[in-house]
């Protein structure tokens, strides 16, 4: 587990692309795009993308810093020991399932 | 538990997370259902965002719940949320790359289907005539008792006169009053899909018949209307281009 940093405009991973990290935002902004959604999320509510490696499967959003911004980058098995099931492990499902109904139409 | 009937009811924020240990339960968002089943999550959408449900959520037939956690179904949670994710991949549109095989044609031959309804109720109303005035008049004419000679009809006129673009008005009409008088699904999609086919290169129509698409989806709760909604803001973004 480490902290990176990316600068403003830097990809981070790109939907497709199989992954081995899950991202935890320390500050600054990210820009998630689902399909042909947008959302974006700062530090004020901690929470982590970059779930599907979890299941071993390939990310289905692309995300991308919008300012500079500070990430703990950790494995599958460091997010399951440190976060899941910690309020971070909660936000982070929640706003996946957010984002996930946002895109299928549901709210 | 086992239970069968209501297990939220419209309006209530879901407390508690159920898993189904076997039996079937039906939820309904924007008038779309989906049936759960063995291993999945009853609620699971307005129970991790707490928000109210829609319309009830009801077991169909007898079901067992077991109360979970969050915590302990993390996973489970996370590839049911996954395997919605997969729909959107499925039924997105790459607006840049849009091609033919979005609009997903059903595989039936519609001329077939529609010679055999035609077979079927010999309601043959003979050939079309050679003039196209008299053809659209012919067609016109008929009234809604007479509706699937009307359909074939229509069908002989535009690959009869098929630059015609009353041809496209004809299909979407057609398809609205077969959807209407005589509720079926198919032959309204068919004629509305022909219109896809056969008139590409009027964005009008393509919008109206695929706005007539997206409706009739919806209301069969098959997802494909997501398809067709985005097709139409696509087209209609044309529209207002070309304007």
């Amino acid at each position: 587990m480490e902290t990176i940093e990316v600068s403003a405009g830097e990809e981070i991973f790109k939907a497709g692309e199989v992954g081995k990290y899950i991202y935890v935002i320390k500050s600054g902004k990210v820009k998630i795009s689902v399909g042909l959604y947008d959302f974006f999320i700062t530090a004020q509510e901690p929470v982590a993308f970059g779930l599907e490696v979890l299941l071993d499967k390939p990310y289905t959003e692309t995300c991308r810093a919008v300012e500079e911004t500070k990430l703990i980058k950790c494995e599958k098995q460091e997010f399951l020991d440190m976060y899941a099931k910690t309020e971070v492990g909660k936000n982070s499902l929640v706003e996946f399932m957010r984002r996930t109904a946002r895109a299928l139409g549901w709210i | 538990m086992r239970l069968e009937g209501t297990i939220f009811k419209a309006g209530e924020v879901p407390k508690r997370l159920f898993k189904i240990v076997f039996g079937t339960v039906r939820e309904t968002r924007r008038k779309t259902y989906h049936d759960l089943t063995n291993g999945d999550f009853v609620a699971l959408f307005e129970y991790l965002l707490q928000i109210p449900v829609e319309e009830d959520i009801v077991a169909l037939e007898e079901t067992e719940l077991v109360e979970v956690s969050w915590e302990d179904e993390y996973l489970n949670i996370l590839g049911k949320v996954y395997d919605l994710r997969e729909i959107i991949s499925q039924t997105s549109v790459d607006v840049e790359r849009i091609v033919l095989d979005d609009f997903q044609f059903e595989e039936t031959n519609l001329d077939e289907y529609l010679d055999q309804i035609e077979a079927l109720l010999t309601l043959s109303a003979g050939e079309l005539p050679d003039d196209k005035d008299d053809a659209v008049k012919l067609i016109e004419s008929l009234e809604e008792d007479r509706l699937i000679t009307k359909v074939n009809l229509v069908k002989k006129f535009v690959e009869k006169f098929p630059n015609e673009e009353i041809g496209a008005k004809m299909l979407i009409e057609t398809a609205a009053k077969v959807y209407i008088v005589l509720g079926d699904k198919y032959i309204s999609k068919a004629l509305l899909k022909k219109v896809l086919f056969l008139f590409p290169d009027s964005p009008s129509y393509c919008l109206e018949a695929v706005k007539t698409l997206e409706s009739i989806y919806k209301e069969e709760g098959n997802i494909m209307w997501r398809k067709y909604g985005k097709i139409a803001k696509l087209l209609e973004a044309k529209l207002r281009g070309d304007n």
